[in-house]
């Protein structure tokens, strides 16, 4: 039930609500219910819905892709060390 | 007992969740009609300021009258001179067949910042819309930035406050042509000669369009150990109150034309 509303506030906050909604939403997707999929789903439609060459991060277009790519590693690795 | 008064911390901790979430969503549209109480409520307060011009003499408002309509003399003189200016400019862009900047479209925004760290306006456009990649986003008289890619009915105009975009604008008296560098949320940052002078409020526009006005100077820096001092600079409109857009193509002057 949790995961159903956090994914339906995820995918509704790329198109309705600012930006720290939507890392919000995708952090706890991450910790939460680990739907790595499901976050970088969200973050490439944004990316390609809103994304600009950004001069001063080497013409990077794909900022929330690349972030969320490396919250998923960082949280595998994180998984594991504390598992281990 | 205890049960109780932990189903009373549970309780007060999520209507406190939900009045931030409401405030946070909802805080904007608060804002306005509070200020507009709270501005009332000064302006019914304030004291009445007696008219300056009912306490001075004849002798003196008569001097000022000669200033004032001396002044007059002088700006309608430059206003004829500005028009004379802009009729041989037309004149000499048509004899060289440039094309000037007709409209291509008008657009609604959808999306503006802060919704993304991309300084990037999502603009919904009409079908059978002319609009162009590189084509110039304009809201009233100020220009706001390219259109950086087209997908069927939407636009996305990247701002030319966009984080280490640069832009030639001028500014100041003497004009001075500077490298204005976006800093994203609509600001830019750049230097300028100690010798032009430049004061907050003042306007920056397009060195390539003397009519399209790029932003206002918002904070002059001056080191005395520098030859130039650093302005900072904002967006002339404020992006909340951009609701449409119009697109028009840049004067692109080839080496043949010339």
């Amino acid at each position: 039930m949790i995961r159903a509303l956090l994914i339906t506030l995820f995918f509704s906050s790329i198109f309705f609500l600012p930006w720290w909604f939507f890392v919000g939403f995708g952090v706890l997707l991450l910790s939460y219910t680990r739907d790595y999929v499901v976050v970088l789903v969200g973050a490439l439609i944004l990316d390609t819905l809103h994304g600009a060459s950004i001069s001063s991060l080497f013409e990077l277009s794909y900022l929330y892709t690349s972030l969320f790519v490396l919250l998923i590693f960082l949280a595998i690795i994180l998984r594991k060390q504390l598992l281990s | 007992m205890r049960s109780r008064l932990r189903n009373r911390n549970r309780f007060g901790f999520v209507a406190f969740t939900a009045v931030l979430v409401l405030l946070v969503v909802f805080g904007t549209m608060f804002s306005r009609p509070i200020f507009n109480i709270i501005s009332a409520l000064a302006t019914s307060f304030s004291v009445e300021v007696v008219e300056e011009y009912t306490v001075l003499s004849k002798k003196v408002l008569a001097a000022r009258l000669y200033d004032a309509e001396r002044e007059l003399g002088n700006v309608r003189y430059q206003a004829a001179l500005y028009a004379s200016l802009v009729e041989e400019n037309q004149r000499l862009l048509d004899e060289l067949g440039l094309r000037t900047p007709a409209e291509s479209g008008i657009g609604r925004v959808i999306q503006r910042p802060p919704h993304t760290h991309y300084d990037t306006l999502l603009v919904s456009l009409k079908n059978g819309h002319a609009v162009s990649v590189g084509d110039i986003a304009l809201f009233e008289g100020i220009a706001l930035g390219t259109v950086e890619k087209i997908s069927g009915s939407a636009a996305l105009v990247s701002l030319f406050s966009s984080p280490g975009r640069t832009l030639d604008v001028r500014v100041g008296d003497p004009t001075a042509i500077v490298v204005a560098h976006g800093l994203g949320g609509g600001a830019f940052v750049f230097d300028v000669p100690n010798e032009v002078s430049l004061e907050e409020g003042d306007v920056m526009v397009s060195a390539s369009h003397d009519t399209e006005i790029i932003g206002v100077v918002l904070s002059i820096t001056t080191d005395p150990d520098r030859t130039t001092k650093r302005v900072h600079a904002r967006t002339a409109a404020s992006l909340t109150d951009v609701r449409f857009v119009h697109f028009v193509a840049p004067i692109t002057i080839s080496r043949e034309d010339l």
